[in-house]
């Protein structure tokens, strides 16, 4: 009797793990629980707001021959770290197909062996319907693989107080501002002024000033063979900038964008304007919201940037690359980015998409200034610059010292010096 | 020679033993194999992780010690384990003495509601500490924030909590102890109600005075109580991790002002994609806790 109970235990044990073991990421919401491996089911993993849900019902009606499972996942770091280890994993039958993918494309470009070449499924064509800058990001150096198609972009604009701004005497209209601020000179005559005939600033950070910048240059720290070119002049040239900046009195604090401080300042109108994304739309709204009416959108100073944007990608385990392909190429035409940007506000990447009139509307709260046309233009003509897999390290490591000039004092020189130091034993770890 | 041979009888003996009794060593191995796969092979894997170069998804190279190297001349490494010191300090001294306070009062017969205060006194321990961080984060915020109004209209200079190097860790600390005061008083409770009510009584009757019974009777007869708390608030202090990352950010602050070990683990690991280096600090956090763990068991040693 024993016996035949402690046979049926170590069975009941053995299905136990034997279950555990298929169902492996049971995690996103909706999963599928199909059994049987229907060769024809294509799943994707994306996080909350990251792809518009009613353009994904429509991929089902499209390909109605696959059966579409999109699992939601936990946005953020969680999700890239879930996204990594799966890439690290040997184990890949339970793998999605397609994966969406934050800015930090570029840190996968060297394990481009894990993702399928789209230009072997039609990636060429489709990508002449994208701004060269956006789709640069998601190629390998070499210009061999095309391991993503766009998604949305993130093209800045300056965000300013329009009342403020006449009252001081510097422009009336955005396009008077664009025309004023579209030197780096100019930009900083701009910033006296309001600091000296109304006490009021348009930069919260050294740090954030560095790298709004850094976002307007055609090159970054790294060459397309990722070597580290960090240390040149042209990013030596980006600090001065800022740390002269920093200097003249132009930088409000240590506040960090879009932090519960950077809300306070914008509400106590210290802070009156804002060179940031087009996503930083909502979040102003929010924080100012007694304001409504009073902001205006020009082009970002000196140069148009970009701050963000996701893509979509197909895995190279992907038993259906072909269709999976195609149906991110279906989530991303110009018709369903419309739909995304109205339903969601995720900004187009599509040519045809920015040039459509569809995106044109009149906000409120820019006192009925259409900010879209200043954001689609900005899209076009953001420079493409090469993001390295190690582009963090750097960064992490010239914002840290900045932020030690500012707030300890720390002598300019030593701190370029003692990031380019941090960075070089980051690089040999 | 002979203890080995004794080893291997013994372990004979053991694995005699288990297929004795397979039934019930069935029922318990749920729990080890789950322990194995999470709880074991991460702390083997970190350990070889430890010696290589690793970004996370490519393939992981053998580099020996050089990590460890790396990590002995690390000032940022120091600096976080003196941070985490000091935090652990700051944070367990008050709380200990506000808990002891709380429970104190919980206890005696003249408090009424003392089931609702205990819940009170509770909550914050389960509330989403995300929550806590974005409260605290306004309370301590540089330029306008509440603390550094009163501040200011009181006369003083306003305090950089974010920058000043004891600033952030006060602002750390202080969200420690509230998080953990209520807890650690509703562990000083059932230790206090353990004590006879019969000691009181007698000491009482002697005349003996509330302070007095206080230092005289419940603490020491609460000391064992007292451990537990200290050792559970030293792991805890040693991990601390949510509330800088929440108040400064994964940078620390300027200069690192409040990197704490756990931090800077999950900066090098998570941010960076050092997984190697990562792994190291975790190695390094492992012997600090270590010793700490060791002191502790001298001490309680020693008593017996």
């Amino acid at each position: 009797m024993k016996k035949i109970i402690g046979l049926f235990l170590s069975l009941a044990l053995v299905m136990v793990i034997a279950a555990c073991g298929n169902s492996g990421d049971g995690n996103g919401e909706g999963s599928g629980k199909s059994s049987g491996k229907d060769s024809d089911k294509i799943t994707l993993w994306y996080w909350n707001r990251g792809l518009d849900e009613s353009v994904l019902e429509k991929v089902k009606e499209e390909f109605p021959d696959v059966e579409f499972v999109a699992q939601k996942l936990p946005p953020g770091g969680d999700y890239k770290t879930k996204l990594s280890s799966l890439l690290a994993s040997k184990k890949t039958d339970d793998a999605p197909d397609l994966v969406l993918m934050n800015i930090w494309v570029s840190e996968f470009l060297p394990h481009e062996d894990k993702f399928a070449n789209l230009f072997d499924y039609g990636g060429k064509e489709f990508i002449q319907n994208f701004p060269e800058w956006k789709v640069n990001q998601a190629i390998t150096g070499d210009g061999e693989k095309l391991i993503a198609v766009p998604v949305d972009t993130a093209p800045t604009g300056f965000f300013y107080r329009e009342d403020v701004f006449k009252d001081l005497g510097i422009a009336s209209t955005p396009e008077e501002l664009t025309e004023k601020i579209s030197t780096w000179d100019g930009y900083v005559e701009v910033l006296k002024t309001l600091k000296d005939k109304g006490n009021t600033y348009a930069e919260a950070s050294i740090q954030n000033a560095f790298s709004s910048s850094l976002n307007k240059l055609d090159k970054r720290f790294f060459d397309e063979e990722n070597n580290f070119i960090g240390d040149e002049a042209h990013i030596k040239e980006v600090w001065d900038k800022v740390i002269d900046l920093d200097k003249q009195g132009l930088v409000l604090g240590n506040i960090e964008d879009q932090s519960q401080e950077w809300n306070a300042a914008i509400n106590n109108n210290e802070l009156v304007g804002y060179d940031g994304p087009v996503w930083a739309k909502d979040i102003i709204m929010d924080a100012a919201a007694e304001t409504s009416g009073k902001w205006k959108v020009a082009r970002s100073p000196f140069s148009d940037g970009n701050d963000g944007g996701s893509f979509l990608a197909v895995l190279n385990s992907s038993k259906n690359p072909e269709v999976s392909a195609e149906i991110a190429k279906f989530i991303n035409s110009a018709e369903n980015q419309i739909e995304s940007y109205k339903n969601l506000s995720l900004f187009p990447s599509a040519i045809e998409a920015l040039d459509s009139d569809k995106i044109n509307h009149e906000e409120e709260f820019f006192g009925g200034q259409n900010t879209t046309e200043i954001f689609s233009e900005a899209a076009k003509n953001v420079q493409s610059a090469y993001k390295g897999p190690q582009e963090s390290i750097a960064l992490t490591a010239f914002t840290d010292e900045l932020e030690l000039v500012k707030t300890k004092g720390k002598d300019p020189e030593k701190a370029w010096e003692d990031a380019l130091k941090q960075i070089e034993r980051d690089l040999s770890l | 020679m002979t203890q080995q041979k004794e080893m291997k009888k013994d372990r004979g003996k053991v694995w005699r033993e288990i297929k004795k009794n397979k039934g019930p060593y069935l029922l318990i191995s749920p729990f080890f194999i789950t322990f194995i796969i999470f709880g074991l092979f991460p702390v083997v894997f970190s350990v070889y992780l430890a010696l290589s170069s690793w970004d996370g998804i490519g393939d992981m190279e053998f580099v020996g010690l050089r990590n460890f190297e790396f990590l002995i001349k690390d000032a940022m490494f120091w600096k976080s384990i003196a941070n985490t010191l000091l935090i652990w300090f700051i944070s367990t001294v008050p709380m200990i003495v506000l808990a002891l306070i709380i429970a104190f009062l919980l206890n005696s017969a003249f408090v009424k509601f003392s089931e609702f205060y205990k819940t009170l006194y509770f909550l914050p321990n389960v509330t989403a500490i995300v929550a806590v961080a974005i409260i605290f984060g306004v309370i301590f915020a540089p330029s306008y924030g509440l603390i550094n109004y009163f501040l200011t209209t009181l006369g003083f200079d306003a305090i950089d909590w974010h920058n000043n190097s004891l600033g952030v860790k006060v602002a750390v600390a202080a969200m420690i102890i509230w998080r953990w005061t209520g807890y650690n008083a509703i562990i000083f409770l059932a230790g206090l109600q353990k004590i006879p009510e019969s000691l009181y009584e007698a000491a009482r009757i002697d005349g003996a005075s509330t302070k007095d019974i206080f230092l005289k009777i419940t603490i020491p007869l609460l000391k064992p109580v007292l451990l537990f708390v200290v050792i559970t608030s030293t792991i805890g202090g040693m991990q601390t991790f949510v509330e800088p990352q929440l108040l400064v950010g994964n940078s620390g602050g300027a200069g690192g002002e409040g990197m704490t070990i756990v931090l800077y683990l999950y900066q090098q690991a998570f941010v960076k994609n050092l997984y190697g280096y990562g792994s190291a600090i975790a190695i390094g956090l492992f012997a600090i806790i270590m010793l700490f763990s060791l002191i502790n068991w001298k001490v309680v040693d020693q008593k017996k």
